[in-house]
């Protein structure tokens, strides 16, 4: 009995077995009977098609969105590599070697696809070829964003991912799930360096404070100080990697009744400066005016100029009229002491609101989202990338943008490669988006972050947060991230400069946004 | 031959795979080399005995039956609805991001089965009948003798704990897993105490992440097991590893809570309070055993063990034990829950005429007495642990709130709301338009407000809602299908598209993702669809912030989505019956002109019964701008007024004589509900009447 029980088992995995392989076959179907020939390419979803890729990138798995039972397809590159592969249904996955020995070829070159497809009637139909165009300049090979559902007010899951953009491999940098479900956000790297990273956190338990880990060393450290009541938010990393920008920001959160139902407003926000070396919080009241609105920071490559966004303070029923302009003011890091403020683009000439300022690596261009009112981009669908010259003052908003919100970008080390949320493929869900910036400061058609799957995103229910580009993979376990934010261990208050005046504890801490350990009724 | 009469004992033999007799004694029993029945049996090499299986196929059979035909895996299955997404992404998602998710991915996949009902059912008694077996196969084991009906008892607690809808399929698996584990163990303790040994090491790494709580289950298996054979450094590395494995892999390392860590998995994650049968299922072990210890200990005594007469005997006594199985389960079926169970599966699918039947137990008649309803409406199903994590298998926590919501949405689609709100137990200070506020009660409470709140045309506050139920408890079907309505309506079909697919992930659905898919490719914004071409006149046409520090009010939205769409009926209803529960007829005689412009080509009863109070009242002559009051609800008033007239009225007074001479006829009134406080049941309110405050 136990023996027949044996050996059927055994058949049924054999049969099992054989079901996979031969069903993943991609044997050769024949191109028999009529063949139709098409005047355009193929629609493939994701689109692909005539975009710059960087000659590092993983294979770019695709769906073909045509009413075919099979397909046959000839790819080839530069210096002859070429290879013909068939596959049923209509996913193509590219083999991941000869993507590898395509794009090597084909660095600074192009590569073709002639897709045909066969119809349910037998009959054949073939494509016109379309073009990947390959880039020289590699991109970093690590992409870190934050995974989360598409959070109205309460979240459930969330983690900081990084992503090997060279291939799938996708590794968890922190799960909320280890620290009770609270929010972890605004991850920053000091230059790309995955080994220099400072993210926020707002927990029941711990509170609001800022994970920093600089090698192996990893802090806590509550930022909140006498000045600032709020902890920190959209913190950047100054060059010298011996301080951090934050925005002290109170938020609210609202929702209309048609359209798009978010919206987000701050009612005070401020400026500050995190010393590392001196665990000191400082500031100057050109960027922290109780009068004005001033947040998302970003330093110039030398390090020399603070920018930042800024908006006069008004009441919440006047939120479509709150535009922010692109200020700047001088830093001198060694002496700890602020310049003059500069306007740089003011909302009242471009009559919309300038939100996330990005400064390329070389110092020459500055990249930055525009939307009607507000600083919350991603939640406004009019938002859109522009592109500010440094050198002669004059911007343009680029090419690569949707009908939806195009937001949350940053740049490569090496400066050719930019990444972005969009929401262009559903309005909903944002993805993030690779474009390559060529010297001629033109940016190119965009192409969404490649999956295993080709109909990932097609199901897919969660949304990508703030990508950023890392050099490398970070090596700070989870582990210790977590054993970071909850043992009181590595905790560390920031004191106050000394020349910082105290303010009264007006500016509340609280944030629309809730974890769902936070709502009434649930557990504790 | 010499025991077994009619020369059955080959029979025996084969169905029971009982040991040949000798002298009265099974083979396999006797202690050899000082060996005895409950000591160290390790070193005999006795012939292991074994019970057949034909005793489970026939529970297996019978269970089968009773939960198809008694439970029913369609509202178990509403119950339940564990997120299960196929594909090799999800299942090392399930199966690595915390500890037991292997079999929280199992359990969920199994519960796919659920949606065909027959299906469902033979895989929870195929799991039931595998626990049966596999805990007769470590009885045997452990004492060296078949336990057939001892193995039972915790599948008759584990039947009692499915009828009482308390038992979860993945605490199931990994029962059964943990049972498994405990059988290879026993089989390795027979051998040497090294191999035990290895066992047990071998099992830790795969069982804990796999299994969570049921790791603790197999530890304690493991220890009771040990300890019978008084190996007392196996027993101590059991005992150790129970408490140390969780606390280092699931909490040091994997960053579970304790609570996840140590109790994930386990039977108590549906059964509410007090737990009581959860804890005897896994009681019901150790207790088998020392009553084992005591049969043994007895048939030494006496020189003889027990032994199993004849095959009918057997047979009769294994259907003895499948009848008590059944009994214990009918005996313990929460037919509430399954009422409300009913109620909220033909309201989610929008059955509207098939909820109210399915509710028919709440609606008063005069022959309702307040005691039925007592037990009906109190349920403390609302479980404070919810939701210990988003995304998993926790149910539905069903309650009376929601199916007094699920009843009056189900009357407001059948243009029913206002004659018929008071006949069932209304509540005052009960919202009619959405279960719970904003940001209070556990999210799934308010998935309840995404139909009404898209039936009223508010479909981005539907959205807001159903994006937050959906960042709570993971995308359910039920979730997936509002939302794909929601964006459609929002003229995003590329967003319903996504949930749509998602939608199709989930095995059970496929079918129903597919006609979506093909709806929304046909007609992007669903304009023929009838749901939405009811929703799609009321929708909001001009923007506005209802509130900057959360949604507002009812009576403001509703006011608000009037002033939108001044045709809108199902507004109007729920307006109508806020100031009916809010005792608001002087709002209610206000909107009588204007009842043409709903539809309404009478004045429903409950409108009637408010105008006429509020004349009686405020003693205001009525202008109803030529509408009638019907006769009926007239002579019914005069005759709600003489009762009152004959008890002396009620000021000053208890009025509890009153309300009960007034309940066989008026309880289902809007004047029964206006003097006290409820309609026909109300339990709270005996401590207001005796108070003398109605």
């Amino acid at each position: 009995m136990r023996r027949t029980c044996v050996v059927i088992l055994l058949a049924l995995l054999s049969l099992g077995i054989a079901w996979v392989v031969l069903g993943r076959s991609t044997a050769a179907p024949a191109i028999t009977g009529p063949l139709t020939r098409l005047d355009r390419p193929p629609c493939i979803t994701p689109d692909y098609r005539e975009v710059v890729i960087p000659p590092n990138i993983a294979p770019l798995h695709f769906r073909l969105a045509e009413q075919i039972n099979d397909w046959s397809a000839e790819i080839w590159g530069e210096q002859n590599v070429r290879r013909t592969l068939h596959g049923k249904g209509t996913d193509v996955r590219i083999p991941t070697s000869f993507w590898r020995s395509l794009l090597d070829s084909s660095a600074g070159g192009t590569i073709r696809l002639a897709f045909s497809g066969r119809h349910e009637d037998g009959g054949w139909i073939a494509f016109e070829p379309f073009e990947i165009r390959v880039a020289r300049e590699p991109v970093d090979p690590y992409l870190a964003y934050r995974i989360i559902d598409p959070v109205f007010g309460c979240w459930g899951h969330m983690s900081i991912r990084q992503r090997d953009l060279t291939s799938f491999a996708e590794t968890a940098i922190l799960r909320n799930r280890t620290f009770a479900y609270d929010c972890s956000n605004c991850h920053t790297f000091h230059a790309h360096d995955p080994s220099r990273l400072a993210l926020q956190i707002r927990s029941q338990d711990v509170g609001a404070c800022m994970v920093v880990a600089d090698g192996g060393q990893t802090t806590r450290v509550y930022t909140a100080t006498e000045f600032n009541r709020s902890a920190a938010a959209y913190s950047r990393w100054h060059p010298n990697g011996r301080a951090i920008a934050f925005a002290a920001i109170k938020v609210m959160q609202f929702f209309h009744a048609i359209g798009h139902t978010r919206d987000v407003f701050d009612e005070a926000s401020d400026l500050a400066v995190y010393l590392v070396d001196e665990n000191l919080v400082t500031t100057t009241p050109a960027i922290s005016d109780p009068d004005w609105l001033e947040t998302y920071p970003e330093w110039s490559p030398d390090g020399s100029y603070l920018y930042f966004c800024r908006a006069p303070q008004k009441p919440v029923e006047e939120f479509r009229t709150v535009k922010y302009d692109l200020m700047r003011i001088a830093y001198n890091a060694r002496t700890n002491t602020w310049g003059e403020l500069e306007t740089i683009l003011s909302s009242a000439d471009t009559q919309l609101s300038v939100t996330h300022p990005r400064v390329s690596p070389d110092g020459r261009y500055l990249l930055f989202t525009m939307c009607e009112y507000g600083n919350f981009s991603i939640y406004r669908p009019d938002s859109d990338l522009h592109l500010l010259d440094l050198t002669t003052g004059k911007y343009v908003k680029l090419p690569i943008n949707s009908d939806r919100a195009d937001s949350y970008h940053s740049w490569s080390t090496n400066g050719r490669w930019i990444v972005f949320s969009s929401k262009r493929r559903d309005g909903l869900f944002t993805h993030p988006y690779l474009s390559y910036f060529d010297e001629q400061g033109n940016a190119h058609r965009p192409f969404i972050l490649p999956q295993q799957d080709p109909g990932f995103y097609e199901s897919y229910l969660k949304v990508f947060n703030v990508p950023e580009f890392v050099t490398g993979p970070v090596r700070v376990s989870p582990n210790l991230l977590t054993r970071t934010i909850t043992e009181p261990d590595f905790r560390q208050q920031a004191e106050l400069d000394p020349q910082v005046t105290a303010r009264d504890a007006g500016t509340p801490r609280d944030m629309p946004w809730h974890s769902v350990r936070e709502v009434p009724g649930n557990p504790r | 031959m010499e025991t077994t009469p009619n020369g059955l004992e080959p029979l025996l033999k084969t169905v029971w795979h009982l040991p040949a007799r000798r002298g009265g004694r099974l083979v396999g029993t006797e202690p050899p080399r000082g060996g005895d029945a409950t000591g160290r049996m390790d070193q005999c090499s006795i012939k292991e005995p074994r019970s057949g299986t034909w005793p489970y196929a026939l529970l297996c059979a019978v269970m089968w039956l009773f939960i198809g035909l008694g439970i029913g895996p369609a509202q178990l299955y509403h119950h339940q609805t564990p997120v299960f997404m196929s594909g090799i992404d999800s299942l090392v998602e399930g199966c690595s991001s915390v500890a037991g998710g292997m079999t929280e991915y199992l359990g969920a996949a199994l519960t796919q089965t659920f949606h065909r009902p027959w299906l469902g059912a033979l895989i929870l008694a195929l799991l039931l009948g595998c626990i049966a077996m596999l805990s007769n196969r470590w009885l045997t084991g452990v004492t060296g003798r078949p336990h057939l009906f001892a193995g039972i008892v915790p599948v008759v607690l584990l039947l009692t704990l499915l009828s009482g809808w308390a038992l979860p399929v993945a605490s199931m698996v990994g029962m059964a897993l943990a049972l498994l584990a405990g059988v290879l163990f026993a089989a390795a303790v027979k051998k040497t105490t090294w191999l035990a040994f290895a066992t047990f090491a071998l099992l830790t790494p795969a069982l804990y992440p796999a299994t969570a709580g049921p790791y603790l289950f197999f530890a304690a298996l493991a220890l009771l097991h040990a300890v019978m054979r008084r190996r007392w450094l196996l027993a101590a590395l059991c005992g150790l590893s129970g408490v140390a494995v969780p606390y280092l892999v699931g909490i040091r390392l994997w960053h579970c809570n304790a609570r996840e860590a140590y109790l994930g998995n386990l039977l108590f994650e549906y059964d509410y309070n007090p737990q009581i049968l959860s804890t005897a299922t896994y009681a019901a072990y150790p207790l088998i055993l020392v009553w084992a210890v005591m049969v043994a200990w007895r048939g030494r005594r006496n020189a003889e063990l027990p032994a199993i007469h004849s095959p009918h005997m057997a047979f009769a006594r294994a259907a003895a034990l499948v009848v008590w199985a059944v009994a214990c389960g009918l005996a313990t079926h929460d037919a509430r829950l399954g009422t409300i169970l009913r109620v909220d599966r033909h309201a989610r699918d929008r059955e509207w005429e098939q909820a109210l039947s399915a509710a028919a137990p709440m609606r008063w008649s005069p022959s309702t007495t307040v005691g039925q309803l007592k037990d009906l409406v109190y349920l403390p199903y609302l479980s404070p642990r919810f939701p210990r994590t988003a995304q998993q298998s926790v149910p539905l926590r069903l309650s009376y709130e929601s199916l007094l919501h699920n009843v009056n949405l189900a009357l407001q689609q059948q243009g029913r709301l206002l004659d018929e709100l008071f006949c069932y137990p209304q509540v005052m200070g009960m919202s009619a338009v959405r279960m719970l506020p904003d940001n209070v009660g556990p999210y799934v409470a308010h998935s309840y407000n995404i139909d009404v709140l898209l039936h009223l045309g508010h479909v981005n506050e539907a959205e807001r809602v159903a994006c937050e139920v959906l960042a709570n408890i993971g995308p359910r079907p039920w979730l997936l299908e509002r939302l794909a309505m929601i964006y459609a309506l929002k003229d995003q079909p590329a967003t319903a598209a996504v949930f749509v697919a998602s939608l199709a992930r989930q095995p059970a659905h496929r079918d129903q993702a597919n006609r979506w898919r093909e709806a929304l490719t046909a007609d992007p914004g669903l304009k023929n669809n009838i749901l939405a071409s009811e929703i799609r006149p009321y929708m909001y046409r001009e923007d506005f912030v209802g509130s900057y520090i959360g949604s507002h009010p009812d009576e403001e939205m509703l006011l608000r989505l009037l002033h939108n769409n001044p045709h809108n009926r199902v507004a109007f209803d729920f307006l109508m019956a806020h100031y009916l529960l809010n005792l608001r007829h002087d709002q209610i005689l206000r909107r009588v002109p204007v009842l043409g412009e709903f539809g309404y080509d009478r004045m429903p009863r409950h409108m009637e019964e408010a105008v006429l109070m509020h004349a009686k009242l405020t003693g205001d002559r009525l202008d109803l701008r030529g509408r009638q009051i019907s006769s009926a609800t007239l002579q019914r008033f005069q005759r709600f007024d003489q009762v009152i007239e004959r008890m002396g009225g009620l000021s000053g007074k208890d009025p509890r004589p009153v309300r009960d001479a007034l309940r066989p006829e008026f309880a289902d009134t809007y004047w029964f509900y206006c003097l006290f406080g409820n309609t026909f049941f109300e339990v709270e309110s005996e401590q207001r009447l005796k108070e003398g405050t109605p």
